[in-house]
């Protein structure tokens, strides 16, 4: 009997819930239609184990800057899609923070394999950063191969994250500036590289950035 | 009047409760030479001076100006000034509906002959966005001229639209008022039709004509300099010599408060006060307390860029975003954090402005938006177009350390 009541007990946690509520705050915000079709991504994503906070915010965004229905729902969806791209390139391990991250980061034309990458060379560390920097990079004019090599090259020779929010910040000044944004980039994480002590076991020189900032793109 | 007066009186009694801000008072003189030439005249040189005070209160604007000029030869004298304000609602939601509650009175005399003075008080709708928006507005007032006097109506509609950093307007302004005795010769022509006459029913009679003006303005900041063009035409009603009139500004800020402004063009009769169109031009130095643009718009951007942005945890989930935005009235963020509403922040005690929210790490959507200007990426993070057609910055908040 005990046997049996535990068995169905584990049944019932076990089992994912058929229809789920709808989140409170799309209430209000998004016509009946709309927050339905949302809820329905919202629900698919859940159910495949990926954030869903990132999906009610693309909503709201959409609510709040007066988009029209279609145009809401297509943004979920694309972020949807973009989350689970995410998480196949920087795995399972990866935490909500990372995977949007590296949804935005594919969202500018970041290739997954790069995500993979930045993955493989700090597989102990968050990359959020990293991520969120890079994204950066490439919406002020860094060319997407040149900011991806250079970020791979640091995220795999200093640890912590001040060498990343260091270069967010000084290829802001250098480009407001009136610098190259590639150059800026380069010089900059040259600099990084040779301020920062890098971590036991591994060493780093500017060649490799050099040679990381000319690599063709993915 | 009575129209006039109830208005006014909300008017008076919105600003009598409007105590939000401290206000802030921005004067300037704008001092030079300046040539006219009426239509069917002979062209007059002169020097002018023109102050202006412009006091801001929360979301109350009040202006105060004058003209003078005097002029060579046989041109004598003029004057104006000029006292406005206006009101603003607090919007329903963001970017969305401002109502705007104003008035305007003015007396203006030109050597011996003209006189007028003007009394009015409108009621505006405006709908807007970032990057775009329109208004819909409605008034009435009193005019008092050398000839005649009375009640005058006014509608108007336009929108607004800002690429990149030029800003672009356009407006259709029908009026009904006194019909004047033009005290020089206005060489009037009647149109066939008139907007104002079909859409609003407004009848022309022996005391009241109607007009119906269609305008279209730019204002372009670059650098150190500002340009600024209007050009219109009557539609319908009566016009002088000019149908369309045109005309361009230029300024050109020599330090943070003096400018070198230049201007040149045509306008319009002005039939309800008995000014016929002309041509004009001048040049004058402009001393200022704050170098502010020439032009003002339904929405003029923000007078204060924010300057840094910084997270401090407060406890295990909850965190305090500081941002620095010297001369900044009101700032507002809005982010994925806030469910896309709009947060004001509060002055602290440093002048900064600040937020305390529950926060988690992460990396978040966000933007900022000053004195109700358009939301910006926030300072320190680079603009990344999104899929509404608007700008976010990417804030990282980091783990507690």
């Amino acid at each position: 009997m005990n046997v049996r009541l535990a068995a169905v007990s584990l049944m019932l946690v076990c089992l994912p819930p058929a229809v789920s509520a709808q989140d409170v705050r799309l209430q209000g915000r998004l016509d009946a239609r709309t927050r339905t079709a949302v809820q329905q991504i919202v629900d698919s994503a859940a159910a495949s184990g990926l954030p869903t906070e990132p999906l009610i915010d693309k909503a709201l965004e959409g609510a709040s800057k007066g988009a029209d229905d279609a145009r809401i729902v297509t943004a979920v969806r694309s972020l949807a899609r973009r989350l689970r791209e995410s998480r196949v390139a920087l795995g399972s391990s990866a935490n909500e923070a990372e995977l949007v991250a590296g949804a935005g980061a594919l969202s500018q034309g970041i290739a997954s394999s790069t995500l993979s990458r930045l993955r493989s060379v700090r597989p102990a560390e968050r990359i959020t950063l990293p991520l969120v920097v890079l994204t950066d990079l490439i919406a002020r004019g860094v060319p997407p191969s040149t900011a991806s090599s250079v970020i791979v090259s640091l995220a795999g020779t200093v640890s912590g994250s001040d060498a990343f929010s260091a270069l967010r910040r000084d290829v802001q000044q250098d480009i407001v500036a009136g610098a190259d944004p590639a150059a800026a980039v380069s010089l900059r994480a040259r600099a990084l590289l040779a301020a920062l002590p890098p971590p036991p076991g591994k060493v780093a020189t500017t060649t490799d950035l050099e040679a990381a900032s000319t690599r063709p793109p993915d | 009047m009575s129209r006039t007066g109830a208005l006014l009186l909300t008017l008076a009694v919105a600003l009598a409760n409007d105590g939000v801000a401290r206000a802030q008072a921005t004067l300037s003189v704008d001092a030079g030479g300046t040539s006219v030439k009426y239509d069917g005249f002979e062209r007059t040189n002169g020097l002018s001076v023109a102050p202006a005070l412009k006091v801001e209160r929360g979301s109350i604007f009040l202006s105060v100006s004058g003209d003078f000029a005097r002029f060579d030869g046989s041109g004598g004298t003029s004057a104006l000034g000029e006292l406005a304000g206006s009101w603003f609602s607090q919007p329903r939601r963001d970017g969305a509906l401002h109502v705007e509650i104003g008035g305007t009175a003015s007396t203006s005399a030109y050597r011996s002959a003209i006189r007028n003075s003007f009394l009015a008080a409108h009621a505006r709708a405006h709908l807007s966005s970032d990057r775009r928006g329109g208004w819909l507005s409605a008034g009435t007032g009193y005019v008092s001229h050398t000839s005649t006097d009375g009640s005058m109506v006014s509608a108007d509609v336009g929108a607004w639209a800002r690429i990149s950093s030029t800003m672009l307007s356009g407006s259709i302004t029908a009026s009904r008022f006194p019909r004047a005795n033009p005290v020089v010769p206005l060489d009037l022509q009647p149109l066939a039709e008139n907007f104002a006459q079909a859409l609003l029913g407004w009848r022309d009679s022996e005391r009241y004509e109607t007009t119906t003006d269609l305008n279209a303005s730019f204002h372009i900041p670059v650098s150190r300099a500002e340009l600024d063009a209007v050009a219109g035409t009557r539609l319908a009603g009566h016009w002088g010599a000019r149908r369309q009139w045109v005309s361009v500004a230029g300024s050109f800020w020599l330090t943070r408060r003096i400018a070198v402004v230049g201007r040149a063009g045509t306008y319009p009769s002005r039939v309800e006060r008995g000014y016929p169109s002309a041509s004009f031009a001048s040049v004058a130095f402009r001393l200022t307390s704050r170098p502010r643009s020439s032009t003002r718009f339904a929405f003029v951007a923000p007078r204060s860029t924010a300057i840094s942005l910084d997270v401090r945890w407060q406890g295990a989930d909850t965190a305090t975003l500081r941002v620095t935005a010297p001369g900044a009235r009101r700032v507002e963020l809005r982010a994925d954090f806030t469910d896309w509403r709009s947060v004001q922040m509060s002055r602290n005690e440093t002048g900064g402005w600040e937020v305390t929210l529950p926060l988690v790490p992460g990396s978040y959507r966000a933007t900022l938006r000053i004195d109700g200007g358009g939301w910006a990426p926030p300072p320190g993070t680079q603009g990344i177009a999104d899929e509404f057609g608007e700008f976010v910055g990417i804030v990282v908040i980091p783990e507690r350390e």
